[in-house]
């Protein structure tokens, strides 16, 4: 599974702590997903979509 | 098994209760799992040397190690229960080798036994001790492992 994590979290200047810190995971969860180690749960999917007000399939894609 | 995790630059009271309850869950985690192993010992030396006690006073001090114990596991899954999915992810695959590597290594060793080939010099085998040396060693290296591959 791909994801925009690493461009949105830049396009809004927040760091991997920044970010974990917001949904409530550590940056190494943060640093899994961005570098497409670890696929997130669909809770955590949505967590995610929801803080960046886009829907899950912008942020998440099976391509 | 717990993360201590106190160094942060975030300001946020939720977040920083967070850590301070992790930090005091690993703190009492220590100190349950010490309590366990001392009271244990002590439960030793008192069985061995004190043989003439009646059944009910040996069976009650036998059993006196498992109080700290049962506050140590649950400490231990409280811990769990606050960790974030990757986390216990990898603390589930740690378990898992530490698991099957100790019922490998087990048999090995009881197979060997029974072929009259001896690898560990007692003669009761490597006991309960041995037992839990084993799967936290396999449990060490698992996670490592897992938290390598995640990092």
């Amino acid at each position: 599974m791909r994801n925009q994590l690493r461009e949105l979290r830049a396009t809004r200047e927040w760091s991997q702590n920044d970010l974990a810190d917001k949904v409530r995971v550590s940056r190494q969860t943060i640093n899994a997903l961005e570098t497409g180690k670890y696929d997130p749960s669909l809770p955590l999917a949505f967590k995610i979509a929801r803080l960046f007000k886009l829907p899950i399939e912008e942020v998440f894609s099976d391509k | 098994m717990v993360f201590m995790n106190i160094a942060t630059t975030n300001s946020d009271p939720e977040q920083s209760h967070a850590r301070y309850a992790t930090c005091n869950r690993t703190v009492a985690g220590i100190l349950w799992l010490a309590a366990a192993t001392l009271t244990y010992l002590i439960s030793l030396w008192l069985l061995k040397h004190y043989a003439d006690w009646s059944p009910g006073t040996r069976v009650a001090i036998a059993m006196a190690p498992l109080l700290p114990g049962i506050l140590y596991l649950r400490t231990l899954l409280k811990s769990f229960w606050q960790m974030d999915e990757l986390q216990r992810r990898i603390q589930i695959e740690g378990l898992g080798l530490a698991l099957v590597g100790t019922l490998v290594v087990m048999t090995s060793l009881n197979i060997f036994t029974a072929e009259g080939i001896r690898l560990v010099n007692y003669p009761q085998g490597l006991g309960i001790g041995g037992v839990y040396l084993t799967m936290f060693i396999l449990w060490s290296i698992g996670v490592s492992i897992s938290t390598f591959r995640y990092r």
